[in-house]
């Protein structure tokens, strides 16, 4: 008991990192369950949203919503442009779509941070979020229990969508079969670039939710990006229930793994990846 | 109806299909017969869009369909069942239906989930199971039900009796002769020559991607002679049930 009890507030702050990487790799992973594209500028739409926030934050919920909006159609506008310019390496396997994007991942985050002055940015969230409350004999910050039930929210709306609309359905089935999606009269390309859209807006949208979390800056696109490969290659490529349990799992060796084990917790992370891709080579992987 | 003249097509440069030539009229259904590897599949994920062309060409209703990406040839009215069923694993049956369906402006839209759902019986049981765990039977119903509500002129038929027991492949079989006598043009590929010749107008073997013989359905249930020939009089084509 006294041990959980002394690590509550990391534990909640990992459930808070998981969820925002959730919904930062949730597109990502559809993506590549739709596409077969594995898009290396995704964390650089994640810094979209980042220094939207820095540019438009002034430290009032008008500034917020600004951000929120601004941050996330950017995003999307962003999920488009690589809609358009991956489509025609459709055929030409992943090694020309990995350096494709990867290109777009680095001149795009050059065009970010020199157009932002190069160091990392503070970002002015309203008072109200910046401080903490006592539950429960602890003193939890405010950002994190409001990114936790945001993020939540988002997560819940974004599985509704997927299980419940025909959208989502067409989504599911483009992940399992894109071939027979195309012979029911549908262009499952057509699906893929509005799983980009779609998945650039949520990234877009994490970055600025999470911008007091991982703000902008020259390396939060790397490192959004890799805990976003992880995430989605812990949860099984294109499986977004998978991803879920990933992130949150990434999320507490991010920040519980950092106080219990602060010496294996780098390591942590990529191990349990190794692991999961030894243990997928053997059993055939599930999908969405 | 459908016109194929000519029609070549392969993987990765290597030719599997030599200049097909089949005529179906409307409302016939025609089977294409041969061994694995002859070509059957090819032919039809050719006339579906799924393998592009390398010469020759594919006409329905006067229209040129090859060289089209698939969801243009679904479009223009034509449905594929695919060998191995490739239902959506996880999506339900209901989910299948509604994605199916289409309803093209200024065409005729017969069918309905509900039409389909009363020919198909049993599916309308399973309308919230997932497509991975219905049975074999069920998920050939439901690849074929996702076909007829794209509302095809053309229907492709891809072994759909594979891996069924006799009594449901003789159902399916039954199926698609009433769906035929009803106008749907059917090409049918099938490993089997007696329940080909049962169901079929016209049969064709294929042999390497050519066709060597071809015959009526009506001859070939007295006299199947010309097409035991070409398929080589190969034994355990005729002993698999």
């Amino acid at each position: 008991m006294g041990l959980i009890d002394a690590n509550l507030v990391p534990a909640v702050d990992g459930v808070a990192f998981g969820l925002l990487l959730f919904v930062a790799a949730a597109g990502l992973t559809l993506a590549f369950g739709t596409g077969d594209v594995l898009n290396l500028a995704h964390g650089t739409l994640y810094t979209v949203g980042g220094y939207s926030a820095a540019a438009l934050c002034d430290g009032t919920w008008r500034g917020l919503l600004l951000a929120l909006v601004a941050g996330t159609a950017a995003a999307a506008v962003g999920g488009a442009l690589l809609a358009a310019l991956t489509a025609p390496l459709r055929r030409r396997g992943h090694l020309a779509q990995a350096l494709l994007t990867f290109g777009l991942a680095l001149i795009g985050g050059d065009l970010l941070s020199s157009a932002a002055g190069g160091g990392d940015l503070p970002v002015a969230f309203p008072a109200a979020l910046n401080g903490s409350v006592l539950l429960a004999g602890h003193r939890f910050p405010v950002h994190r229990l409001a990114l936790i039930a945001v993020a939540a929210a988002l997560a819940g709306a974004g599985q509704l969508v997927l299980t419940r609309t025909r959208a989502g359905a067409l989504v599911r089935a483009t992940v399992d079969d894109p071939q027979m999606v195309s012979c029911l009269g549908t262009d499952p390309r057509r699906v893929h670039a509005g799983v980009l859209v779609a998945g650039g807006a949520l990234a877009g949208l994490a970055g600025v939710l999470g911008a007091p979390v991982i703000g902008p800056g020259p390396g939060s696109a790397d490192t959004v990006l890799l805990l976003s490969l992880v995430v989605v290659v812990l949860g099984g490529l294109g499986s977004v229930g998978g991803a879920l349990v990933a992130a949150v799992a990434v999320g507490e060796v991010q920040t519980l793994g950092v106080v219990l084990a602060p010496g294996l917790a780098p390591y942590l992370l990529f191990a349990a990846m190794a692991g999961a891709l030894v243990l997928r080579s053997r059993t055939p992987g599930r999908r969405a | 109806m459908l016109e194929i003249q000519g029609l070549g097509a392969g993987y990765g440069g290597g030719t599997v299909l030599h200049g097909i030539d089949l005529t179906l009229p409307e409302g016939s259904m025609h089977a294409v017969l041969g061994h694995n590897g002859a070509g059957k599949t090819t032919l039809l994920h050719t006339v579906a869009g799924l393998v592009r062309p390398s010469r020759g060409s594919v006409t329905l209703a006067g229209r040129r369909l090859d060289g089209q990406p698939p969801h243009r040839i679904a479009q223009a009215g034509v449905g594929l069942v695919p060998q191995g069923r490739r239902v959506f694993a996880r999506l339900t049956v209901a989910e299948h239906l509604a994605l199916a369906h289409r309803r093209p402006r200024g065409q005729a839209a017969p069918w309905t989930p509900q039409a389909v759902l009363r020919l198909l019986p049993r599916l309308d049981e399973r309308r919230s199971q997932l497509g991975g765990r219905l049975s074999g039977g069920e998920q050939q119903m439901l690849a074929l039900a996702r076909a007829l509500l794209g509302q095809p002129r053309l229907l492709l038929l891809d072994e759909p009796t594979e891996g069924l027991a006799p009594a449901v492949a003789d159902e399916v079989l039954a199926l698609t002769r009433r769906l035929a006598d009803d106008g749907l043009t059917v090409l049918l590929a099938a490993p089997q020559l007696r329940t080909a010749a049962a169901v079929a107008e016209r049969l064709t073997v294929l042999t390497a991607g050519r066709t060597t013989a071809t015959q009526d359905g009506a001859a070939a249930r007295t006299d199947p002679s010309p097409l035991l020939a070409a398929l080589s009089f190969t034994p355990d084509l005729e002993a698999t049930p």
